[in-house]
């Protein structure tokens, strides 16, 4: 009995500690995405859940609505965002940023890494995201936030590249950032991604390469692939159960890292419609032979001697670390022969 | 340490062993041992263990009465300098994961009032509640790992090629004395049949097991990032989410917040026990108040500006009295 005392004594004591009780669920906004941009200063929109708790759940409401903030730094941006209201910003439910244009060409690291020191306002697992519409733009998405944020959750729920933010903190600075095109209407939709080696951005990849990225960084749930059936003309490809295998073999002195790409074609969409089983199979050389020819103009963006965006390094080290090192030094490791993809899918 | 504090020996090891393991969960902010990479992070920590028990059976060794006073002296202000250390690292943890936290004052004042009661129901209850504790930490690393298991990747893991340099190099960065081996020690010792079994090894094993597991998830999670982050341990915390409930970190904190609490709560009992022993005409609650105005002396000092030299004081403190036991003999038992 002496000891539950003592439990639930520590256990209040701790709850004390929370300093939850200091304001209701009605005096906070809830911080649903952040908006980071830089043009000749710091600008930080906060989209914000407005809620108006009632016990008669009809007429509970919550609105969108922005907080801004511009600052010669970024903490003085988002200070200014903060201030803008009276009621306690809450950013507990936040896994949304959004870098601007001009974020993404300079400081966008820094600016991750003083998000993600920041325990307040940066939660690690915030997806970012790189946005093409610049900061005076994004107050005009207030009316439609809501329906923002449900575009948002439709790609990620049909599958999209997903970069969080405590991978863009990793020292050496090498990340792919997901691009999005804001839309007239405020609907969004993919364009890309960039990639950065040592903190530069060094290219964008987009079409297929953009499923494969995906299938490299161990996402699984790819989008429709954009590909050239030949002659039949652009298609869409649906994919079910790609998985990449890895394998490395010692060659003549070196080694090499075999990638096999590995699923059925589940449909394919042309200009005349939906292929049937043949006309599948037909088709299906073609489509092994652009996946990998997407793989080869990718593969310099993502190994080399600074850069290693999917960790196939560690797959060397692991086969063998001492040979590995010896490659890297003779300046052999990156060249491309050292990692050879195929492409295996078959039709459903 | 003449008068004896009765705790059976497995109570002492469960005391001691929660006391070290708050360090796993909490990293110290001003020694941090993430730069090295998971693997040479196990590494290193298996050799400063393989350390910590041989200071620990060269302490049960050498140990005795004769050394009582003088163990006194200095084993307390290392003590208060490490109660004062770790209610700087607590405050600060707290106020890192805490979105709205209490004043500074008001932290350490509940700290303090947690400390008076935990030192004066006794070292008994104390470990009873300790292994309440641990049975929460156990269920919270189980979630953690479970939440996190989505998002673990082998090939994250950094490969290292274990240099004696850098095992070395690693293990310089992170190895520290704790004051738990001495009084754990000096608590055995003292007694009239000091006990053969002590659970020495089962709780230095768990030590590793629990780190080893730290280092691999974290590593396995974060990748490359993991070695920039300030408490990996907590960021993973926030990463992670079971089904519907996405803030489990909150609920980690506070499990890792009553570790704290019980690892300065020891710190306090085992300082006023020996504040008893150098001043025995202070009586009631005198030994605790003045072992109080120790720690919040040190913690006013050292907060934000010598945090690193109150560190080297105590590791100096604790590397005079382990050399002074080893040189001053053991009083032979009369015959």
């Amino acid at each position: 009995m002496k000891v539950l005392k003592l439990l639930f004594s520590a256990l209040l004591l701790s709850a004390l500690l929370c300093g939850c009780t200091r304001s209701g669920i009605g005096d906070k906004v809830i911080v649903k995405a952040i908006f980071l941009d830089q043009t000749d200063q710091y600008t930080a929109h906060l989209l914000v859940l407005e809620a108006t708790p009632s016990a008669d759940a009809g007429s509970a409401a919550e609105v969108t609505t922005f907080l801004t903030g511009k600052g010669a730094s970024l903490y003085r941006a988002i200070q200014q965002a903060e201030d803008s209201t009276v009621s306690d910003v809450f950013y507990g439910q936040n896994e949304l940023l959004f870098l601007g244009p001009g974020l993404q060409q300079a400081d966008l690291f820094a600016s991750c890494d003083y998000l993600a020191k920041n325990a307040a306002s940066g939660r690690p697992n915030m997806a970012v995201f790189g946005i093409d519409a610049a900061a005076d733009r994004i107050p005009l998405l207030e009316e439609s936030g809501k329906d923002f944020l449900d575009h948002i959750d439709q790609l990620t729920a049909q599958g999209c590249y997903l970069t969080y933010l405590y991978q863009m903190t990793a020292p050496d600075q090498n990340a792919v950032l997901p691009l999005l095109h804001l839309k007239e209407e405020g609907g969004v939709q993919t364009a890309g991604l960039r990639v950065y080696q040592n903190g530069q951005a060094a290219g964008i990849w987009t079409g297929p390469a953009v499923g494969l990225a995906m299938l490299l960084s161990g996402q699984d749930q790819i989008p429709p692939l954009e590909l050239q059936a030949g002659e039949e003309g652009p298609v869409t490809v649906i994919l079910r159960s790609p998985r990449l295998s890895y394998e490395c073999l010692p060659e003549e002195g070196t080694l090499t890292l075999h990638i096999r790409l590995t699923g059925h074609v589940q449909q394919v969409l042309g200009a005349g419609g939906l292929y049937q089983k043949e006309e599948r199979q037909q088709i299906l050389e073609q489509l092994n032979r652009q996946m990998e020819t997407v793989f080869a103009a990718m593969q310099p963006d993502a190994f080399g001697p600074d850069w290693d965006l999917f960790f196939w390094e560690n797959r060397f080290r692991n086969q063998n670390d001492a040979l590995t090192l010896q490659m890297e030094q003779e300046g052999t490791l990156f060249e491309p022969v050292r990692v050879r993809f195929s492409s295996r899918l078959k039709s459903v | 340490m003449t008068e004896r504090i009765q705790i059976a020996p497995q109570q002492l090891a469960l005391l001691a062993g929660v006391s070290l393991f708050t360090d796993a969960f909490i990293q110290p902010f001003g020694r941090q041992s993430g730069t090295a990479s998971a693997q040479m992070g196990i590494l290193a920590t298996a050799c400063q263990l393989l350390i910590w028990y041989g200071v620990f059976l060269l302490l049960r060794r050498k140990a005795g009465s004769r050394q009582n006073q003088f163990v006194c002296g200095l084993l307390l202000p290392a003590l208060l300098l490490a109660a004062g250390l770790e209610l700087i690292q607590g405050e600060r943890f707290y106020s890192y994961v805490m979105d709205k936290n209490l004043a500074v004052a008001a932290f350490v004042g509940i700290v303090l009032v947690t400390a008076y009661y935990g030192v004066h129901s006794g070292m008994n209850a104390l470990s009873r509640t300790a292994s309440a504790i641990l049975a929460v930490s156990a269920v919270s690393v189980v979630f953690l790992v479970v939440s996190v298991v989505p998002q673990l990747r082998f090939t994250n893991l950094q490969p290292a090629a274990p240099g004696l340099a850098d095992l070395l190099a690693a293990l310089r960065r992170q190895f520290y004395l704790p004051p738990e081996l001495f009084f754990w020690a000096f608590l055995l010792e003292n007694t009239a049949a000091p006990p053969k079994k002590v659970h020495a090894p089962a709780v230095f094993l768990g030590l590793l097991s629990v780190s080893s597991l730290f280092f691999l998830i974290g590593e396995m999670t974060l990748g490359p990032a993991y070695q920039t982050q300030e408490q990996p341990l907590f960021t993973i915390a926030r990463l992670g989410g079971i089904s519907v409930f996405r803030r489990l970190d909150a609920l980690h904190a506070s499990v890792w917040l009553l570790l704290f609490l019980v690892k300065i709560t020891l710190y306090f009992a085992m300082a006023v026990h020996l504040a008893q022993q150098l001043c025995p005409a202070l009586g009631g609650r005198g030994p605790f108040f003045l072992v109080s105005a120790g720690v919040l002396l040190v913690f006013l000092s050292a907060w934000s500006q010598q945090e690193n030299t109150a560190f080297w004081l105590l590791q100096a403190a604790l590397a005079i009295l382990l050399l002074t036991i080893l040189l001053i003999p053991k009083k032979e038992p009369a015959k």
